[in-house]
């Protein structure tokens, strides 16, 4: 099998992990097609490095929210510092919203229709909400690391996820109670 | 500063969130890798980042580039200068020089003034001034931010 062979196989191993990577990163599947395209491109520059690694996968994971995140970073608006202290003046009242206990929720495993509006979710929530979330949850870093990463405040990263999954939670609830989960 | 096991909220996120298969990778995304690999491997070596020139070319552009400015500077620019000096508007850019040079040397002076006169006053009045400047200073960036966030409260 050539090279070009075995990158190919590569690709098609993961090419699905790394635009699920980068689509729930940036909600834009066209965004997100440019981020898996240049982290593959990325990989055959180190092809002979991470070939016969066993950590290719989370290499390329690496590679694609670290793009990612430069993506977004260089988009970010110029009046984020206004948005930002207009954000943080709101970030006690998150803690006052509450939502029914989502015990009922605990321990079920979705069905398909109850996945796809948990995808759709994820796909409309604000991006600071979204990017966090996704940055806890999927890709396992601490509330300090998204602070540090996204150059926000620790309150804000922790009112951000904590509003996103109220979010999730608010729209698969009525789904979620009309099966009677 | 991890998972909270106890946030029954977090805890229904983690769970509900693992459940989610990865997306499908749009069916052209391979071919469009390759294609762009290809792209790139043809394209000439100087229009690659300088971090991905051979090392012999990085060291002819590191050695190159000092001696292109050194004749820059010592040769064309003093040509240029001599063209630009000759041409007719080149007088109007000269009064206007003078003009930003006199105003320049104004400046100067004003400056110099200013500090002679501050060097003779007690450091003490000079402190009390420097307060009342502050407090007025700070006193008018909070009045601006109160009234800012009353106008957006407005909205």
């Amino acid at each position: 099998m050539s090279e070009s062979d075995q990158f190919e196989a590569f690709m098609a191993d993961y090419q699905d992990m790394v635009y699920s990577t980068a689509f729930r990163l940036l909600g834009n599947e066209a965004e997100a097609q440019d981020v898996a395209q240049e982290t593959f491109v990325r990989a055959w520059k180190h092809w002979h490095e991470i070939k016969d690694g066993q950590s290719s996968g989370g290499w390329l994971k690496t590679v694609a929210r670290n793009l990612c995140l430069n993506h977004l970073e260089r988009y970010r608006s110029r009046w984020k510092f206004f948005t930002d202290l207009r954000r943080d003046e709101d970030e006690d009242e998150g803690r006052e919203l509450e939502f029914a206990a989502p015990e009922t929720l605990q321990d079920s495993l979705l069905n398909a229709d109850q996945k796809e509006a948990l995808e759709e979710a994820i796909a409309t929530l604000p991006k600071d909400q979204r990017v966090a979330l996704v940055l806890y949850h999927y890709e396992d870093l601490d509330y300090a690391d998204i602070a540090s990463r996204l150059k926000v405040s620790l309150g804000k990263v922790k009112t951000d996820i904590f509003r996103a999954r109220q979010a999730l939670l608010k729209r698969l609830q009525p789904q979620a109670e009309a099966l009677g989960v | 500063m991890k998972s909270n096991p106890n946030d029954p909220l977090e805890t229904w996120a983690k769970q509900a969130l693992r459940q989610l298969p990865d997306r499908r990778a749009p069916a052209g995304l391979g071919r469009r890798v390759l294609t762009e690999i290809q792209r790139r491997e043809a394209a000439p070596w100087y229009s690659h980042p300088w971090m991905e020139w051979s090392p012999l070319a990085k060291l002819a552009s590191a050695v190159s580039l000092p001696a292109l400015g050194f004749v820059v500077w010592g040769t064309a620019l003093p040509a240029l200068r001599d063209a630009i000096v000759s041409a007719p508007m080149a007088r109007n850019a000269a009064t206007t020089l003078q003009t930003a040079s006199a105003m320049g040397e104004t400046a100067v002076s004003l400056g110099r003034a200013g500090w002679i006169t501050v060097s003779h006053v007690n450091p003490s009045y000079l402190a009390i001034g420097a307060a009342i400047f502050a407090v007025a200073w700070f006193s008018t960036l909070g009045l601006g931010t109160a009234a800012w966030r009353l106008a957006r409260n407005n909205d």
